[in-house]
């Protein structure tokens, strides 16, 4: 009997089936079908939007955000997974020129009550009235207030796992062990491939496309940025490298069921807003080799510091991984991949961290998608990363 | 080479600096004495400037050389301390005066014929009152007092096709108290410059990053060098912290920056191996290359001006005005960027992209920080990057200290246009080029002995 590959597979299956309590629905459609439903049924008529440019998953609806290349505008709408009503907003540059109305017009305009409070802005070349939630730029209606995306806070985890990269860092310098560079040059090619589909991620950027600045220097900034981060990703790799180890497939099956249920508790909204773009396959890569090879130098380093207490790293590593299910939410991934990495040998870090990470992301998106293109690829990885897991277990065995 | 240094010096220095402050106190004095208010004491005086009006200003006149000091961009504000404050052009026309309520402000007049005493009152300052167009007029009673304010729309002499000026007048009694002039640019010529200026503040973002990227690998770098217990020069680096503090303090800048700043250069000199011991030092290139690089950027709004595009003369207005917060501006950039993007930045990229590999992508870095607006912007940029290529060969040839007085050199004499005429500035700069140069004198003899 070949055990061994069965057990894999059930791990993977046991992720993936695990019964799970879960607070939100799938997102039925995806950003660009958003997009469309707000063009075909609501939204400023007379106003050039321009071109789709972002969007951003929000609770149970899309933020999703058109501008025309001048940059004057931006027009955003929220589409609830119940898109009805579809709610839009336009954001106008307060330099733009317009009509200044009196009260009394601007009330009519908007079929406002006498009774409601008014607050009057004068802009340089035009008047705007705010009348209650509804406004007007000159003569234009801006539309209805929107849900603002909560303030991000990062927490604990994310200040444990940042501790923990640098720890992991100078333990490398200084128990170097046999260190391999082909992680690095996994991790660049990755990241280089990443760099390359920017201008298909850019609509994952929604922060960057404000008011008056035009798309270009929005996308600018975007590539900028990612091209920064992972320059400076791939020189960490370059300096410190990764210990030398073969991957242990019953190691894996573990790390990739956990990933898949890690995925299914708390999946990131960033990986939703992610699952809409084209490249998803190219981001998917990149950020499991990035995050993989993070969460294990931070696992290396984790482990390095419970070595006071060696003989309760495993209970306190299993008992921070409940901690964390509870409340590290979309740090989960990352977090469950330093502490399952820690857990097992230096060596093998890299290959369990980047297996637990890449399962997240599957599970994170099979679990948060209802629209079948990230489904369709999603369900590919998992069968290909559980085919290859079998079959390592296989050859082991 | 001292004294040519020198000479260039003052020659970006002396005269350069935002004039007419004299002639703004007399020009607010004789428009009191116009509304029969006998000012007392020596003024306050206080430079404002309007740094959207005054860049959108330059971009409408970019073909017509320096940008004008009319518009109401560039004020000097007088307080006097006795009562009565007004606001007056470096050119010596009034912006707005406001006297003391008098204790007799006179008959009352009604609004319907309140015009023509008021238009009589204003000509005493304004000869061309008579041309000026009743705008809107509002009338209340407070007391035994009535009080009329008045907005006229002014023939805006000296602006751009499709600005308007407008002045706001009060009057009590029959005494005008107070006037204000306001300037109602063309909405598309401001948009360019705020448009501009947003999306510079998102490139700086990203320039902050990369700045927190490279302190992350300080911080790591460090640690590593506490771990193997070597030993920095860790009392140069809480000198030069202290150091950095200060000139952000002194610059305006708030508490966390200037902290920020103190621990990055501080932790650049104090934890890293003295990344620049791999050059030698030549603390004599500073001063010339600081005025070098000055000069060059102060020439290039005139070769963008003749490529077709435009970048502004005057570089930002700070928040506040002062010898100290000139200092402040022009080290705290030094005394922080350069560490980071010209020692630490190269040092750490030296094993994998080489030293230059590492000061391309500093001057990269560091070319998002501090760009104006302008059009194309990336005119803007390429300054910006061409100064911070510039600073990268000075560290290369002649140390990270050279590169730290350079900077400093350059930032003042391309600061000095935004900030009020006065010797305590000029000394500053032309005392930082003396120092530099004698800083170099004092090096090369050593290096000689």
């Amino acid at each position: 009997m070949r055990l061994r590959p069965l057990a894999v597979g059930a791990m993977v299956a046991a992720g993936l089936l695990v019964p799970l309590r879960q607070d939100d629905s799938a997102a039925p459609r995806s950003p660009v079908a958003a997009a469309r439903l707000v063009e075909d049924v609501s939204g400023p008529a007379d106003l050039s939007w321009g071109k789709l440019r972002a969007w951003r998953r929000l609770g149970d609806g899309w933020l999703v955000l058109w501008q025309p290349s001048h940059g004057a505008w931006v027009l955003r709408a929220m589409v609830k997974d119940d898109p009805h009503p579809v709610r839009w907003r336009l954001q106008v540059a307060p330099w733009l020129p317009g009509v200044r109305l009196s009260e009394p017009l601007a009330r009519e305009l908007v079929g406002a009550g006498e009774a409601i409070d008014s607050r009057r802005i004068e802009r340089l070349a035009r008047r705007d009235w705010d009348l209650l939630r509804q406004r007007l730029a000159g003569g234009l209606a801006l539309g209805q207030d929107l849900p603002e995306p909560p303030p991000s806070r990062l927490g604990p985890w994310p200040a444990m796992l940042a501790g923990a990269v640098l720890a992991g860092a100078l333990c490398l310098v200084l128990l170097p062990g046999t260190l391999t560079q082909r992680w690095t040059v996994a991790l660049t090619g990755a990241l280089a491939g990443l760099v390359a589909v920017i201008p298909s991620v850019v609509a994952v950027g929604y922060p960057a496309f404000r008011v008056g600045v035009r798309p270009w220097v929005a996308q600018l900034a975007i590539f900028a940025a990612v091209s920064l981060v992972s320059t400076a990703l791939a020189a960490f790799a370059a300096r410190f490298g990764v210990l030398r180890g073969r991957p242990r497939a019953l190691e894996l099956g573990v790390a990739a069921g956990l990933g898949l249920v890690a995925g299914r508790v708390a999946p990131a909204e960033a990986l939703i807003s992610v699952a809409g773009l084209t490249a998803r396959p190219v981001v998917w890569l990149a950020v499991t080799v990035a995050l993989g090879y993070l969460a294990a130098v931070a696992a290396i380093g984790l482990r390095e510091l419970l070595h006071p207490v060696r003989r309760l790293r495993l209970p306190f590593l299993a008992s921070l991984l409940v901690a964390a299910a509870a409340t590290a939410g979309s740090w989960l991934g990352p977090v469950a991949a330093t502490l399952v990495a820690a857990a097992g040998p230096r060596s093998r870090a890299c290959w369990t961290a980047t297996t637990l990470v890449g399962f997240w992301i599957v599970g994170g998106t099979l679990a948060s998608c209802a629209w079948v293109e990230p489904l369709r690829d999603a369900g590919l990885l998992l069968l290909g990363g559980a085919g290859v897991l079998v079959t390592l277990a296989a050859v082991e065995q | 080479m001292a004294v040519a240094c020198c000479a260039a010096a003052a020659h970006l220095t002396l005269g350069r600096g935002i004039g007419g402050r004299e002639v703004a106190v007399d020009a607010v004095r004789r428009a009191f004495a116009g509304l029969d208010y006998r000012p007392v004491g020596v003024p306050e005086v206080a430079f404002v400037g309007n740094q959207e009006l005054a860049w959108a200003m330059e971009w409408v006149r970019r073909e017509g050389g320096p940008a004008a000091t009319s518009g109401g961009a560039l004020l000097w504000r007088i307080q006097f301390p006795g009562g009565g404050e007004g606001a007056a052009t470096p050119d010596g026309a009034v912006w707005a005066a406001r006297r003391p309520i008098p204790a007799d402000p006179g008959p009352n007049h009604f609004p319907t014929t309140v015009q023509r005493p008021l238009r009589e009152t204003l000509a005493r300052v304004f000869p061309d009152v008579e041309q000026w167009r009743w705008t809107a007029g509002q009338s209340w009673r407070e007391g035994d007092v009535t009080w009329h304010r008045v907005t006229f729309t002014i023939p805006a002499a000296g602006l751009p096709q499709g600005w308007e000026n407008s002045i706001e007048v009060e009057m009590a009694g029959s005494a005008v108290v107070s006037f204000q002039r306001h300037t109602e640019p063309l909405a598309s010529d401001v948009g360019v410059v705020m448009g501009r200026i947003a999306e510079l503040e998102l490139l700086r973002s990203v320039g902050l990053l990369g700045l927190v990227l490279v302190l992350i690998g300080v911080i790591v770098a460090g640690a590593e060098q506490v771990a193997f217990r070597r030993q920095g020069p860790l009392f140069a680096g809480l000198v030069v912290g202290g150091v950095t503090w200060a000139a952000g303090t002194a610059a305006g800048l708030a508490p966390w920056e200037c902290a920020l700043g103190a621990v990055v250069s501080g932790g650049v000199i104090g934890l890293l191996p003295r990344p620049a011991d791999q050059f030698s030092s030549r603390l004599l290139l500073a001063a010339p290359a600081g005025i070098v690089a000055a000069l060059a950027l102060l020439a290039l709004p005139q070769l963008v001006a003749v490529l077709g595009g435009w970048l502004p003369v005057r570089s930002s207005f700070p928040p506040q005005y002062g010898v100290s917060v000139l200092a402040g501006r022009m080290w705290f950039p030094a005394l922080t960027e350069e560490p980071l993007l010209r020692g630490a930045l190269p040092f750490l990229a030296a094993p994998i992209a080489g030293w230059w590999g590492g000061a391309l992508v500093g001057a990269l870095v560091g070319c998002l920080l501090h760009p104006v607006p302008a059009v194309p912007l990336a005119a803007s940029l390429a300054a910006e990057l061409g100064l911070h290529l510039g600073m990268a060969a000075v560290a290369r040839w002649g140390g990270l200290a050279c590169a730290i007085l350079a900077r400093g050199v350059c930032e003042g004499l391309i600061r000095r246009t935004s900030f009020p005429a006065g010797g305590a500035a000029d000394a500053l700069i032309l005392g930082s080029v003396v120092v530099a140069l004698l800083a170099g004198l004092r090096h090369g003899k050593r290096r000689q002995a």
